[in-house]
């Protein structure tokens, strides 16, 4: 019956989310509360035609295909209670957001022009499941919750979405912005330098050579290390990230701790889901300077994603 | 206990073309039903015709045999009058003849005359004249003639003469 069911009336799902510069697709059946994944493609989410295109191509075969995605905007976070009240405590305007509440004890929240702007952003794609991080990670870490409360992170390119689960509650969450380079600081020590400088630098630009030019090593070396230089230049990057995140989620801490609005209580481990690669150090750092115990995992949000539509759809 | 921020919209079950071949096989069998169930109803309708005109059949038969059959009759009752009238005639002409046969010498007192014959009560002043004036006509009738005699006072002869014989009367006539 099952497979006279899949022949005739198959229930499919088009399962999606966007890391930096690409969106990672998924296609499968949904039958018996399950996602049978039958294909990934990957394509450059400049063009979201394509994805338009292969969903077009699904539906023709499929129609009943349903679209599923994580909803990576900014504005979006998690608050303990499920009444609209409590987003107010929290300084959230409730008339701007759309909400969620998970399991009658947490509320999950998404600015409403975010959103629609989202949803427009792919034309032709008719959403039928938007899924907000801050479910997909509580979904993901549900197993490893107890009564005591730990840190969860969520980690994409530039965003960290942060929580701090037990397993009966959530105590606290927040979307941590991270920059890749502390841009703030450079910006202002240009403007400084830029300040200091009583002429104009047109005048001198034929003037004065280029460092490289000036290089008395000579271009033989240049050669020679610049694809190490490169490896330095990265690793650098990584470490400066990393530092960042780091610094982000001990403020996030801080903020949980200080906070009144929020129940305090001590954390002493801390999960991390990564969609990046981000190396040990962060893990690293949090084990040598804030004494938690911290573990880090690869995350995968079409795979966390499937069996929440499987359940959605056959709700 | 949905997981996500809008709910699934409705899909349809078959996509486009599939519902338009769908939608002219469902028109297709609708109407070879429709023209199934005509014919089936048409052909219910004439069985109950021909049953009906079968019915009608017989009973037009029946009526037929018995016009068939009154009109055989009336042939019968209009022969039978026919005959009736005739020997009604002829029983008249034979009645007359008898009267005629009857001479003036004798008397007739009384006279039967039935489907065996013909019974004469009567006087005559003697046999001869009963023998050679009336006997001998109906002899020339009747196939048996008896005569009885009886004397009277003053000479003359009462008589009953029975005759039987071919003489028919239109009542011995059957339908």
């Amino acid at each position: 019956m099952g497979k006279l069911g899949r022949y005739f009336w198959p229930k499919t799902a088009l399962l999606f989310y966007i890391f930096e510069e690409t969106i990672f697709c998924a296609f499968g059946y949904v039958e018996e509360g399950r996602f049978q994944l039958q294909e990934r493609r990957e394509m450059a989410s400049s063009k979201s035609g394509e994805l338009t295109e292969w969903l077009g191509e699904i539906r023709q075969t499929y129609p009943r295909t349903y679209v599923a995605a994580m909803l990576d905007t900014i504005n979006q976070g998690a608050a303990p209670g499920c009444s609209k009240a409590a987003l107010e405590r929290y300084g959230v305007d409730a008339a701007l957001v759309h909400t969620l509440c998970v399991d009658g004890s947490w509320l999950a929240y998404t600015s409403l022009v975010e959103m629609k702007w989202f949803e427009q952003k792919f034309k032709g794609v008719e959403f039928d499941l938007l899924y907000s991080p801050f479910v997909l990670l509580y979904r993901h870490c549900r197993p490893l919750l107890d009564d005591r409360p730990a840190l969860f992170m969520l980690h994409q390119k530039g965003v960290a979405f942060v929580a701090v689960f037990s397993k009966k509650r959530l105590w606290y969450a927040q979307v941590l912005v991270v920059n890749a380079t502390n841009e703030n600081e450079e910006i202002e020590a240009e403007e400084e330098e830029t300040g200091e400088l009583a002429f104009d630098l047109e005048m001198i630009d034929d003037e004065v050579e280029s460092i490289s030019d000036m290089d008395l090593l000579g271009e033989f070396r240049e050669e020679v290390d610049e694809k190490g230089t490169e490896d330095d230049e990265s690793a650098f990057e990584l470490l400066e990230y990393n530092l960042n995140l780091f610094e982000e989620m001990k403020g996030a801490l801080a903020r949980f701790y200080h906070d009144d609005r929020y129940s305090h209580d001590f954390v002493e481990r801390v999960t991390i889901y990564d969609m990046d690669d981000l190396g040990g150090d962060l893990v690293r750092y949090i084990e040598e300077e804030l004494f938690m115990k911290a573990t880090l995992h690869t995350f995968d949000p079409i795979e966390v994603m499937a069996p929440l539509v499987a359940e959605d759809l056959e709700s | 206990m949905g997981y996500s921020f809008i709910r699934p919209k409705r899909k349809p079950r078959i996509d486009t073309e599939s519902r338009m071949v769908m939608l002219f096989l469902v028109v297709t069998l609708l109407l070879i039903f429709g023209f199934t169930t005509y014919i089936l109803l048409k052909k219910r309708s004439m069985q109950s015709e021909i049953v009906s005109l079968q019915a009608q059949t017989r009973t037009f038969h029946t009526q037929s045999e018995e016009f068939r059959q009154k009109i055989a009759r009336i042939e019968r009752l209009v022969q039978k009058y026919d005959t009736i009238a005739t020997n009604n005639t002829l029983m008249k002409e034979s009645i007359e003849n008898l009267f005629d046969l009857v001479p003036d010498q004798i008397t007739l007192t009384k006279a039967i005359l039935d489907r065996n014959g013909l019974v004469l009560y009567g006087v005559t002043p003697s046999k001869d004249v009963y023998n050679y004036l009336l006997l001998a006509p109906l002899k020339s009738v009747f196939q048996r003639n008896v005569t009885t005699f009886y004397p009277l006072e003053n000479g003359w002869w009462r008589f009953v003469s029975v005759n039987e014989g071919s003489i028919e009367t239109g009542s011995e006539v059957p339908e």
